[in-house]
């Protein structure tokens, strides 16, 4: 369900590491408590992005709800799709649906993320 | 509900009962809340542990409960009887009596093997069980406990529930995966496979909504008619018996205390059925006012579920011998048998949709859900429930109404009948409609995908002119949509405002509701 090579913040989104950059989304388990995703807000290639800082904004037909950026670095890649489906968001949270590829600037960031283990057990599934 | 549940809900509500009673400090203990006091409360209680044994005694050798066995129910000497043996009790030693003797009654009904919860004897042409008998203890326990709760709140005494109340359907929406959110002091299906999924389930086939959480209010009695024409807005001397309607009930000055579907079911009989979080208020209001009538709050007692969507009609046709087609909106027919059960069902909704509720018993609704979802009917939650009625422009009590708006403000002008009448808030409406009204409820359509939500600020020309109270993408018209309070000249539709969400100016404009309108006409 979470994969072991994924990094998870305490705010739900994912960080998956590919070489220098960094993918992110929301998990599962948030894409679910926020009910069908309808719009998601991101912002434009070269932003800069801060460690646990809002990035974006996630709206379903029942809640909005900030994106926080798991790792501080350049946007270089925005999932356009997400714009006429948002809905990837429920149906593949962990691929499909992810939100926006950083630059990594830190790389210790990802040590302060929780393993698989550790985020289950933040939602309690574990 | 098997029998593991129902003896777990009737423990629960018990120890609800007896934590709420060992909280109410001395000076209520022995206070009339109507004829009883909470001491004769749970000494009726008491005696209905020890009669419910008894009666399940009786049905297990193919025998009606004692207690049920004359023509017409009535208890009032049983329980005059056992408020005479145990209400005289102090505290402690009643709530003892409370304990063991619902202790005794567990023990009991854990020793019956399963087949004996099942064996069914007609009492009054209707299949009862002990499993029925039981689960109806348990209802008649919560509906004294929210009841004297509520009561005690009005004397400053709050004592919290320990546990989310929940509808005869709550074993079933749990175990199909459904989320369950709290609601009103529910716990309820938020989804069972998606907002969206569930919503177009509604608007092109059919969808069943689990709506027991809404409250029941009965009247009846040669007052019943007057009484209700002293407090709704809309004109229930227009009724005839089997007919219906919807109408706002206000304060002195016009607020608004509920928005409900009142349903004449006799010459002297009506039923409201109303918001959950209104119920006891409601209840309450129409108690203090009724005259010639009696008031029952009947909410813990019935189950209410609603087939919406254009296959709906098809799909109850299949389980009932009513003739649906000649029912016409906001009619009702009944009693009526829906998949065996004795029901009343309505043409009425909060979709947009046409559709029907069924109203059983508490504890016999399961088997019309199961019906209906044999058939396709999709399982909806609350969440679908928003979005569909947002769609079709129905007010949300407690989002777009409350005791501070009026109906006339909410654009519920349609539903206030002044002509040579006075019912409570007549002359408040009436000065309200002579002056004119400060603000307006209307539809505004978002560009873009951006979401208002409930108090997202109205601009016009840069300057806040309003509040959202409600808002959603609507899932089959494609569009942000919201409800807003506006000043009269800015909520004719055409006029283009901006709604602030978050940083962020959204242009929007003002359109007529509702924002669906179902292609279909109604039936006759």
């Amino acid at each position: 369900m979470y994969p072991q090579d994924y990094r998870y913040s305490s705010e739900h989104e994912w960080a998956k590491r590919e070489d220098g950059r960094v993918r992110v989304g929301i998990t599962r388990f948030a894409a679910d408590r926020l009910t069908d995703v309808v719009y998601v807000e991101l912002p434009p290639v070269g932003t800069e992005v801060q460690f646990m800082q809002p990035f974006g904004v996630v709206e379903s037909v029942k809640a909005a709800s900030e994106l926080y950026a798991p790792v501080s670095g350049r946007v270089v890649e925005v999932n356009q799709r997400l714009r006429d489906h948002p809905e990837l968001v429920n149906q593949d949270p962990h691929g499909e649906g992810w939100m926006i590829v950083v630059e990594l600037g830190d790389p210790a960031e990802l040590d302060r993320l929780m393993d698989a283990e550790a985020y289950r057990r933040h939602i309690g599934e574990a | 509900m098997g029998p593991e549940e129902a003896v777990q809900r009737l423990q629960e509500a018990g120890e609800e009962l007896e934590q709420l009673v060992a909280a109410l400090p001395d000076s209520l203990l022995g206070e009339r809340v109507e004829r009883w006091t909470p001491k004769d409360v749970v000494a009726h209680l008491v005696g209905w542990n020890h009669h419910v044994q008894e009666g399940a005694r009786q049905l297990l050798e193919g025998r009606p409960p004692f207690y049920l066995a004359q023509a017409r129910e009535d208890f009032r000497e049983l329980n005059a009887q056992s408020v005479a043996r145990w209400g005289g009790l102090d505290r402690e030693s009643l709530l003892g009596e409370l304990k063991g003797s619902l202790q005794a009654l567990v023990e009991f009904l854990r020793g019956l093997p399963d087949g004996a919860w099942h064996r069914e004897v007609q009492v009054r042409d209707e299949p009862l069980t002990v499993l029925a008998t039981v689960s109806q203890l348990a209802q008649d326990y919560l509906s004294h406990t929210e009841r004297l709760r509520f009561w005690a709140g009005l004397r400053g005494v709050a004592v919290a529930r320990r546990r989310f109340l929940r509808t005869a359907l709550h074993g079933w929406h749990v175990k199909a995966g459904a989320r369950m959110v709290p609601f009103a002091g529910w716990e309820m299906p938020l989804q069972y496979q998606g907002i969206v999924a569930e919503h177009r389930a509604v608007r092109t086939g059919a969808g069943l909504f689990d709506v027991s959480h809404m409250g029941q209010v009965r009247l009846s009695g040669p007052g019943a008619l007057a009484t209700l024409d002293g407090l709704l807005c809309n004109d229930p001397r227009r009724l005839r018996v089997g007919q219906a309607l919807y109408t706002p009930m206000c304060r002195e000055d016009g607020g608004v205390l509920d928005d409900l579907v009142a349903s004449r079911l006799g010459e002297d009989r009506f039923l409201l059925v109303v918001n959950a979080s209104r119920r006891e208020q409601d209840a309450q209001w129409v108690r203090d006012h009724a005259q010639g009538c009696s008031v029952r709050d009947a909410s813990f007692f019935t189950s209410l579920v609603a087939l919406q969507g254009p296959r709906a009609q098809d799909l109850l046709q299949q389980v009932t011998e009513a003739q649906l087609a000649g029912l016409p909106r906001f009619h009702v027919a009944g009693p009526v048998r829906v998949a065996g059960v004795r029901a009343w069902v309505s043409r009425t909704g909060y979709t947009g949709e046409d559709g029907f509720e069924i109203l059983t018993d508490w504890h016999r609704v399961e088997a019309v859900w199961e019906a209906l979802v044999q058939l396709g009917a999709v399982p909806c939650g609350l969440g679908a429930r928003d979005t569909l009625r947002l769609e079709a422009g129905y007010r949300l009590y407690g989002a777009d109404l409350d005791e501070s708006t009026s109906p006339l403000e909410a654009g519920l002008g349609w539903t206030v009948k002044l002509d040579g009448r006075e019912f409570v808030g007549a002359a408040a409406l009436r000065r309200q409609k002579e002056q004119g009204v400060q603000r307006r409820m209307c539809g505004l359509v978002l560009g873009g995908r951006n979401i208002a939500r409930a108090g997202s600020p109205v601009l016009f020309g840069g300057q806040p002119v309003g509040r959202v109270t409600s808002g959603t993408f609507g899932p089959w018209v494609q569009r942000s949509i919201a409800l807003a309070y506006l000043p009269p000249e800015l909520a004719v539709p055409g006029t283009r405002v901006e709604v602030q969400v978050r940083d962020r100016r959204v242009a929007a404009e003002v359109v007529k509701l509702p924002f669906y309108r179902r292609q279909s006409a109604d039936p006759v």
